[in-house]
């Protein structure tokens, strides 16, 4: 109950009219740098610390938090509409939503992802709000041991991400793994395959490596295609319908709820929290057969999980000062600019000031609703434009994207590589997702593993010995057992359908 | 060349056998560091072990199988390719000049000449969505979100 009047006294001053401005200007700007490919809430979050300096802490810190939040409404709707997503966690959703898009339900996708990423971000935000203090002792319950375990559990998903042919996925997967490890060690620095050239020391960032892979191939198949527009549907859907909503909620509250305990594992990317769900959903959807095709719940299911992720993100945030992310760790700098140090001590000393952040969390997810959905309309006739005229402003949205990250003309000439390469991989049937999931996750697999050979003295035994690691290496085992056997099933599924039609 | 599924499996199996097989090559050529336990060549030459093994196998098994040999791959006709070479030499050519000329010379160049060439708009109508679409970089990327991008002649506008 203490929580819960702690909460109202919070709400009295979210909804003071200065603080509402903050957490809209906030949630503008987060749209918008979430709607543009390559661009994310962190550096958005730090361009205005300048800025936010001027304002007190209670606004600037709103305004940052809405940016962080705001940023995962914005992240589907290029996914949706031109299969770019703008970071790795959107994956699933373009490849799901933009089948939708070119079934002309566009709109819908984009509706029910607004909707999700609002049902799933406020069950974070709740759970942050009533379940923080108790929860916050997992996160510190995550060493290199059970990093390693967790990745391990997202690479064999690339068992059921593989679409028709294991061989290729498990191949594709395999050239991700290899393009991550170009640069330095993680734990000794000794440089690794990178030929003396100073560029691939720095390592192929993987955001040039999706923009390549999705963007720029799409661009050169419709361009041999002549396509003159993408979306060739006769029928055209603007917004979701109450069916879609009945279709979808199971999934949202299911991703809402992985989501938010994955938001409180910090380092956890959110990218494999996407797949994941992706892959739980294809398990419980009673129409797996959609998934790939334009599988509505799973569109739900992976923006929900993001949302769900970037509340719970802030439980180690607020309790500990752990961030769980770069976008988190530069809004930990907004708090440190206030002098503001965020664990036990800030809860107990300015715990309106926390309070107020909290329930601007609810009422910003609400402003982002009310901002997104009648937007969803606006974007989804983009799809209209023709392709000779959509085409190069994605190329340029995405290029400038790609170079804004590090400034670097070598990730851009990686974006044209990639293309090509994505292009070749459509061409002869191989899957794009396990190598995404697998330049994500590579880094943080091999340092975890490393690290825990460290503590271990180099006895392997770590992973088996400790609980939670134990239990995801036994969840990977499952998964993997289970993915092969859903897989022959299926097979034999067709196989007999081949036979019946003949 | 290249016409099935079979081929183009061959084809990519043997690529990918031989990627692998320079991949362990050049891992053994990596450096000890200091304070690991593990040998920082071991992910790389393991990697590159794996990849020659599955390259192989594809290779071998489509061979053998002649699993895809009448599945033809949907390669684009002449016509398609040029219009494939136009539209990745024009990217090459974006990313190539943006360092020298500056983004919004380059978007503009390039947003005007693959309208005019793909869409066969008038010239007209091809420049002014080139014009629009460099405004819309200058506004959003230098002027909201405050990047620095290199702009060539143009960088007082920054």
């Amino acid at each position: 109950m203490e929580a819960w009047s702690s909460l109202m006294g919070g709400f009295a001053a979210a909804i003071s009219p200065y603080n509402l401005m903050f957490a809209l200007i906030g949630s503008i700007a987060g749209t918008l740098v979430g709607v543009l490919p390559g661009l994310g809430p962190t550096a958005a979050i730090a361009m205005l610390l300048p800025l936010a300096s001027h304002l007190d802490p209670a606004p600037a810190i709103i305004m940052m938090a809405a940016i962080y939040y705001g940023a995962m409404y914005g992240g589907s709707t290029t996914s949706v509409l031109v299969n770019i997503p703008g970071e790795a966690s959107s994956v699933p959703t373009a490849m799901e939503g933009y089948q939708l898009n070119l079934q002309g339900r566009g709109g819908p996708a984009l509706g029910i992802s607004a909707i999700a990423s609002f049902a799933a971000g406020t069950m974070g935000v709740i759970g942050l709000t009533f379940f923080a203090p108790v929860l916050a002792r997992t996160a510190l319950a995550f060493g290199p041991p059970e990093y390693f375990a967790l990745t391990f559990l997202g690479v064999s998903l690339v068992v059921s991400l593989s679409g028709r042919d294991l061989g290729k996925g498990l191949l594709s997967a395999l050239v991700g793994l290899l393009t991550a490890v170009i640069g330095l060690d993680p734990l000794t620095g000794v440089t690794r395959l990178t030929f003396g050239s100073m560029e691939l020391m720095a390592g192929i960032d993987f955001v040039p490596i999706i923009m390549g892979l999705f963007a720029i191939s799409e661009i050169l198949v419709n361009a041999e295609k002549e396509t003159k527009c993408i979306l060739e549907a006769k029928r055209i859907e603007w917004l979701p319908t109450w069916q879609d909503i009945k279709d979808t909620w199971a999934a949202t509250i299911r991703s809402g709820v992985i989501g938010f305990l994955a938001g409180l594992i910090p380092g956890c990317s959110p990218a494999v929290t996407s797949f994941m769900v992706y892959d739980l959903e294809k398990r419980f959807s009673k129409h797996p057969e959609k998934f790939g095709h334009g599988a509505i719940d799973a569109v739900a299911a992976v923006e929900g999980s993001n949302n769900a992720t970037a509340s719970g993100g802030f439980v180690p945030l607020l309790a500990f000062g752990i961030p769980s992310g770069p976008a988190l760790a530069v809004l930990l700098g907004g708090f440190l600019m206030y002098g503001l140090q965020p664990g036990p001590r800030l809860m107990q000393e300015q715990p309106a000031l926390l309070w107020t952040i909290i329930a601007s969390m609810y009422i910003g997810n609400v402003m982002l609703l009310v901002l997104n959905l009648p937007l969803v309309g606006l974007w989804a006739r983009m799809a209209l434009i023709p392709f000779p005229i959509l085409g190069p402003i994605i190329a340029v949205c995405t290029l400038i994207g790609a170079y804004s990250l590090r400034h670097s003309f070598f990730d851009l000439w990686i974006s044209l590589l990639f293309g090509v390469i994505g292009y070749l991989m459509r061409k002869f049937e191989f899957p794009v997702a396990p190598m995404v999931l697998a330049t994500v996750l590579a880094k943080l697999m091999e340092t975890s593993y490393m690290q825990s050979l460290v503590m271990s003295k180099g006895s392997p035994l770590i992973f088996f010995t400790r609980p939670i690691s134990a239990a995801f290496i036994l969840l990977t085992l499952l998964s993997v057992a289970s993915g092969i056997w859903l897989r022959r099933q299926a097979k034999v599924k067709q196989v007999e359908l081949e036979e019946s039609d003949s | 060349m290249l016409k099935t599924q079979r081929s183009g499996d061959i084809a990519c199996g043997a690529f990918l056998a031989l990627l692998g097989l320079a991949a362990a090559w050049a891992s053994t050529t990596i450096d000890e560091g200091a304070g690991g336990h593990l040998h920082p060549r071991n992910f790389p030459l393991l990697l590159g072990v794996l990849l020659f093994i599955g390259g192989a196998g594809l290779a071998v098994h489509a061979l053998i199988a002649r699993t895809g040999a009448n599945k033809a791959i949907g390669w684009p006709d002449r016509r398609g390719w040029k219009f494939w070479g136009i539209a990745l030499a024009a990217l090459v050519l974006y990313v190539g000049l943006s360092n020298p000329l500056g983004f919004l010379i380059c978007t503009f160049f390039f947003v005007a000449g693959f309208i005019w060439y793909f869409g066969r708009y008038s010239p007209i109508v091809a420049v002014a969505w080139a014009l629009g679409v460099a405004a819309f970089v200058y506004v959003v990327f230098i002027w909201l979100l405050d990047l620095t991008l290199p702009l060539g002649p143009l960088a007082f506008l920054s």
